[in-house]
């Protein structure tokens, strides 16, 4: 007693903080949701979940610590997850339960999507595309033998599909992924960090500089249009007629007629890069650091659309 | 037993001859003190930081063995705020970019690892239209004025920088810091700091604030504390002086006992300098302790001798007697200093080893200087022709306190309180923490500059104490290694579990940041490769976008083997450095040896330093207390032969010790390495009045034979010894507490005054109290032998022969007193 006593080791703050489900080092890089749930992905293994009816968020413990790059919900109401060490992990309806599978390509995946008829697709470098019909059991595995790196990966229905990518590539399909064809080019070889089409013709693609082009015959001609920002676009989020885009920034944009306005975030310099934009016209967008924002999207919009 | 006679009985032999020849005894002395004087010169008044540094503390070792390659404890961190407007402005980054290079060019400066916003490393790194990464500094002074447009750009990118926003530009974009890295062992800090207070001076203006902290200013502040020095040293001698003449009024009175501080304090310097050691000017209040010692001892000594002189009416016999009566006790306590001061030497901080060698020698020659030298000189000087001493306050002390003490009732009633208050103190020592229990520094007070400084910078950014953890791979380039790099990563997650750490900085962080970039900053690339190569791709990248050599250097060596993480936090005290220090260590207990060839090692930067300090304080402190008590326990106990006397002065030194630390777990002093000498000093100088009063009860006792009776009037007579006593060292210091503007100083003499009235008030109370209580044997059953020496043994022969014929029995010379069992 009478040596003193060392300075006490107070660690329930550690502890609380521990508890949380956020944590500042995470970097999510992916939102997707089904009926039940909305399910967070991001770096060193980080999985986060959460009812719709709750505000709490619940981190799952899947056995890895490779960084989630991209997660997509099926229409079975099952959840598909790319990691970047090339494996696919697969959630249940509730995502508590996920199960892993290699896949055969040692290219780098960057992107997935789960198809209409719930097979798994992902893209990524030297314009590879890889999909499983069978819930990862077998795979079937394609490549335009271009150099490039494919960054986004969409289907419109169960033949329609388009891809994009590097040096402004845009690819598509019509027969349901069996083959893949250069559709068109972006200006300047664009990199397309996030596209969206919301059909064959009607399609954005958003990058560098805040630049966001916008084609309206399938990739064939585009036009940039006009935002108030010159920060990355790294995602689309969309809800019906509503569309949003993410970037560097905590920045969010909206579309408005032909034009982006940012909405008010806290102004950030962490990135945003997936999204899921809610019934109640709440956003969900997660990125860098823990950042998980919940914004109210003005309704004027939808009055001011065409 | 026999043995012990036997040396007690050749002890006497050499006395009477030492008195037989006071004049060859006075010259060896006075050829001794011009010897040590002329060593005098050549002793210095500095602190050297290193010596403040536990150094076999592996910490230290690891620091040590890194601060070329990354810096560490000695940096400079200076702070510019603005009241208007951000730092975002053509003249204030102007100012910020002017105050940059004026740290860049104080005195001791590694110019590699000075960073700030304006500063040429930090730079903002790109993308160009072709694909390659490009960069240039944020700010370039020679490209003139900016646009609005340019500055405002330059916010944006600046906070898009986690290494800039944050460390250097505070999340308000109103404060800006400088920080700086000083070469240790290259350093005038004096110099530094004046050259640093001057830049400060010119720069400040309306509407801009200067702040200045970190090591190298905190001590710079000190050593402009230097001439308080010469201040309170002129006021402690007026001090001593004052109390000298208004207790003697006679010359012997006054000038014997300076002469004796004067003679011990040069043979204490002269010993500083001999051993090649120096005088530390934060660590003064313990010489003017010895000082202040050395003249109560002196003050005792003449006090005795004009007692003696008025009862034998010779000089030269009431010296003699003077001398026989105070050299054992006096001897005794002597010695117990010299334990406490000797023991501080254990820890493994060399500043503190330096001093408790030097001081306990220093406290030693007290013996030679006063203890001989002082009733030697009297034996010489003609006898005063009026010994009476004039009646004071302090003479009544000890009537008051024999009255207070007059059964057995009242000595109960006073263990009884005394236990009590033990009870409490020791729920407030409980508080007593080891390390800083506030931020900024304890040296000096709450509201200096440099704490102001702290705090405010502190408060704005989210860390300026760093902690250094060093990643050691076996092999060159195996940091490259991405296993290496995700468990570094990971680490450094488990570090930020932490809410008040406030951000780090790795390796890991880097290599995710330019991968990313390398992809067109995709967020997606913000991760580490897959194999070395292209790991080692990406640190190249980044080296060849910087156009100044070493953009790496902060996070790893040359060698890509040893890399630094760096953890900011908010403060230094105890609690933080505790907590982080625990998580490093857990994290290392459950993943140290997940990947081969990679070892964590703990801990540099300004929060690895003062961990390795705490846990050293703590350590010391665990060793040195207990071997206080239990060398003077020891000590007693052969002295006297008697395990009661060691228990009795045991539990004397138990309470009083309760008690400081109750005072300090009160006042919120630590336990730090500046605390740890001040306590067991106090230990070892306090404990003498309680082997003073122990003395001389027994010493009545054989004289007397009643218990009560020899305890009154023992405490009556050394009452006023002990108040004196005590008085005495509390002059010697108490100036530090009104003068001195460091506080640590100020703190240290408090907390020995503290110290000094509570041993004062054990001695006076408690110790009789117990002797009366527990009648001791070794005082019940004391008896001298024919050489006037005390025994409290069985065995001896009752027939001891006595000199009844001396005639100094009646004044407390006890030779001729029979045993009385």
């Amino acid at each position: 007693m009478l040596t003193g006593c060392e300075a006490p080791l107070n660690l329930d703050a550690v502890h609380q903080q521990s508890q949380h489900a956020i944590q500042r080092t995470d970097f999510y890089q992916s939102v997707a949701n089904n009926d039940n749930v909305i399910v967070v992905a991001g770096n060193t293994g980080v999985l986060l979940t959460r009812p719709h009816d709750s505000e709490h968020w619940q981190r799952v413990a899947v056995p890895t610590h490779d960084s989630f790059i991209d997660l997509d919900s099926c229409p079975d109401g099952s959840f598909i997850a790319l990691t970047f060490s090339n494996q696919i992990w697969h959630g249940d309806a509730n995502a508590r339960h996920w199960s892993s599978h290699d896949l055969p390509s040692p290219e780098q995946m960057m992107t997935l999507t789960c198809a209409p008829d719930n097979a798994w697709w992902t893209a990524g470098s030297f314009t590879t595309i890889q999909h499983s019909a069978d819930q990862g059991t077998s795979w079937q595995e394609a490549s335009l033998q271009e150099d490039a790196i494919l960054t986004n990966l969409q289907f419109l229905d169960a033949d329609h599909a388009i891809a994009t990518g590097e040096y402004g590539l845009l690819l598509k399909t019509e027969d349901g992924g069996e083959n893949w064809d250069i559709a068109g080019y972006l200006p300047d070889e664009f990199y397309p960090h996030a596209s969206h089409f919301r059909s064959a013709e009607d399609g954005w693609v958003g990058g560098l500089n805040g630049f966001i082009y916008h084609t309206n015959d399938g990739g064939q001609s585009w036009t940039r249009q006009s935002t108030d920002t010159s920060a990355p676009i790294f995602g689309f989020v969309t809800r019906e007629q509503e569309l949003l885009a993410l970037g560097d920034n905590s920045t969010v944009l909206q579309l408005r007629g032909n034009q982006w306005l940012s909405l008010n975030t806290p102004n950030q310099p962490l990135y945003l890069r997936g999204g899921v934009l809610l019934e109640n016209r709440q956003l969900l967008a997660a990125g860098g650091r823990g950042l998980l924002l919940n914004l109210d999207i003005p309704t004027a919009v939808l009055a001011s659309k065409k | 037993m026999a043995g012990l006679h036997r040396f007690t009985h050749l002890m006497h032999l050499l006395e009477l001859w030492i008195f037989r020849n006071p004049r060859k005894v006075l010259s060896v002395i006075a050829l001794i003190t011009l010897l040590f004087a002329l060593r005098i010169p050549g002793l210095q008044i500095v602190t050297d930081f290193a010596g403040l540094l536990p150094q076999q503390h592996p910490y230290i070792e690891l620091h040590n063995s890194i601060k070329d390659d990354f810096g560490g404890a000695n940096v400079l961190v200076v702070g510019v705020e603005f009241a208007e407007g951000d730092i975002f402005s053509n003249d204030n980054l102007a100012t910020i970019d002017r105050i940059t290079q004026a740290v860049d060019s104080l005195p001791g400066v590694n110019h590699n690892l000075v960073s700030s916003v304006t500063h040429r490393n930090s730079r903002k790194i790109w993308l160009t239209e072709v694909g390659s990464i490009n960069s240039e500094p944020y700010y370039d002074s020679t490209r003139g004025r900016y646009s609005d447009e340019a500055l405002a750009q330059m916010k944006a990118d600046v906070s898009a920088n986690p290494r800039a926003y944050g460390p250097l530009v505070s999340p308000d974009f109103r404060m800006a810091l400088v920080k700086a890295q000083l070469i240790e062992g290259q350093l005038d800090y004096a110099a530094t700091f004046a050259q640093l207070q001057q830049m400060r001076q010119q720069e400040s203006r309306d509407g801009v604030t200067i702040y200045a902290t970190g090591q190298p200013v905190l001590v710079g502040w000190a050593y402009t504390y230097m001439d308080q020095i010469l201040q309170i040293f002129i006021f402690t001698v007026l001090t001593m002086l004052a109390l000298l003449v208004f207790h003697f009024r006679k010359a012997y009175g006054v000038l014997i006992p300076l002469g004796g501080v004067l003679i011990s304090t040069i043979w204490g310097l002269g010993i500083i300098s001999l051993l090649g050691y120096n005088l530390d000017p934060l660590g003064l209040v313990i010489p003017f302790l010895i000082a202040a010692r050395a003249m109560s001892h002196g003050v005792q000594l003449v006090e005795r001798y004009y007692a003696e002189t008025r009862a034998l009416g010779s000089g030269p016999k009431a010296a003699k007697a003077t001398f026989d009566s105070l050299f054992r006790p006096g001897s005794l306590g002597v010695v117990s200093d010299a334990i406490g001061l000797s023991l501080i030497a254990i820890g493994s901080i060399p500043l503190n080893t330096h001093l408790g060698i030097y001081a306990s020698l220093w406290a030693i020659t007290v013996v030679f200087t006063v203890l001989i030298g002082v009733p030697l000189l009297l034996s010489i000087l003609p006898t005063p022709k009026n010994p009476e001493l004039r009646e004071t306050a302090l003479r009544h002390i000890g009537s008051s306190c024999s009255r207070a003490v007059a059964h057995k009732g009242r000595a109960r009633v006073l263990l009884g309180s005394a236990a009590l208050l033990m009870g409490l103190g020791l729920l407030a020592a409980a508080n007593v923490q080891i390390g800083d229990s506030e931020p900024g520094s304890p040296i000096l007070y709450p509201d200096h500059d440099y704490n102001l400084s702290s705090r405010v910078v502190n408060d704005r950014f989210p860390g300026s104490e760093e902690l250094y953890v060093i990643a050691e791979t076996d092999e060159i380039g195996g940091l490259k290694r991405p296993e290496v790099l995700a468990a570094l990563s990971d680490f450094q997650a488990h570090m930020q579990t932490d809410p008040e750490v406030g951000g780090s900085k790795g390796l890991p962080d880097l290599v995710k940041q330019v991968n990313r970039l390398m992809h067109n900053d995709d967020p997606r690339w913000f991760q580490i490769p897959h194999d070395n190569q292209y790991v080692g791709g990406l640190m190249f990248t980044y080296m060849a976008s910087s156009p100044v050599p070493g953009a790496l250097d902060e996070f790893n060596d040359t060698d890509d083997r040893i890399a630094n993480l760096v953890f900011y936090y908010k403060d230094r005290q105890g609690e933080t450095i505790r907590r982080a220090i625990h998580m490093a260590k857990a994290w290392i207990a459950e993943h140290g040896d997940d990947v081969e060839g990679l070892t964590i090692r703990l801990a540099g930067g300004t929060l690895g330093v003062a961990a390795a300090m705490n846990e050293s304080a703590f350590e010391t402190n665990l060793i040195v207390l207990p071997l206080v008590f239990l060398l003077i326990f020891a000590f007693v106990m052969l002295f006297y032969t008697s395990w009661h006397a060691g228990l009795m002065m045991l539990l004397a030194m138990l309470f009083a010790t309760t008690l400081t630390y109750a005072y300090m777990g009160l006042y919120g002093l630590s336990i730090d390495i500046n605390t740890v000498p001040v306590v067991a000093v106090g230990i070892g100088v306090g404990i003498d009045y309680s082997i003073y009063m122990m003395d001389r009860i027994r010493e009545e006792m054989a004289k007397c034979g009643g218990l009560r009776e020899s305890v009154q009037r023992a405490i009556a007579t050394t009452g006023m010894a002990i108040s004196f006593t005590a008085l005495t060292l509390m002059a010697g210091i108490v100036m530090w507490v009104i003068f001195s503007d460091l506080r640590f100083q100020s703190d240290a003499a408090l907390l020995l005054c503290v110290m000094i009235v509570i041993n004062g008030v054990t001695a006076m109370l408690l110790v009789p109290s117990w002797v009366l209580l527990f009648r001791p044997r070794f005082i019940t059953g004391v008896y001298a032998d024919e050489d006037g020496i005390l025994h409290a043994d069985h065995r001896h022969p009752q027939s001891t022969p006595a000199p009844a014929s001396d005639p100094l029995e009646a004044e407390g010379y006890v030779a001729g007193a029979t045993s009385r069992l």
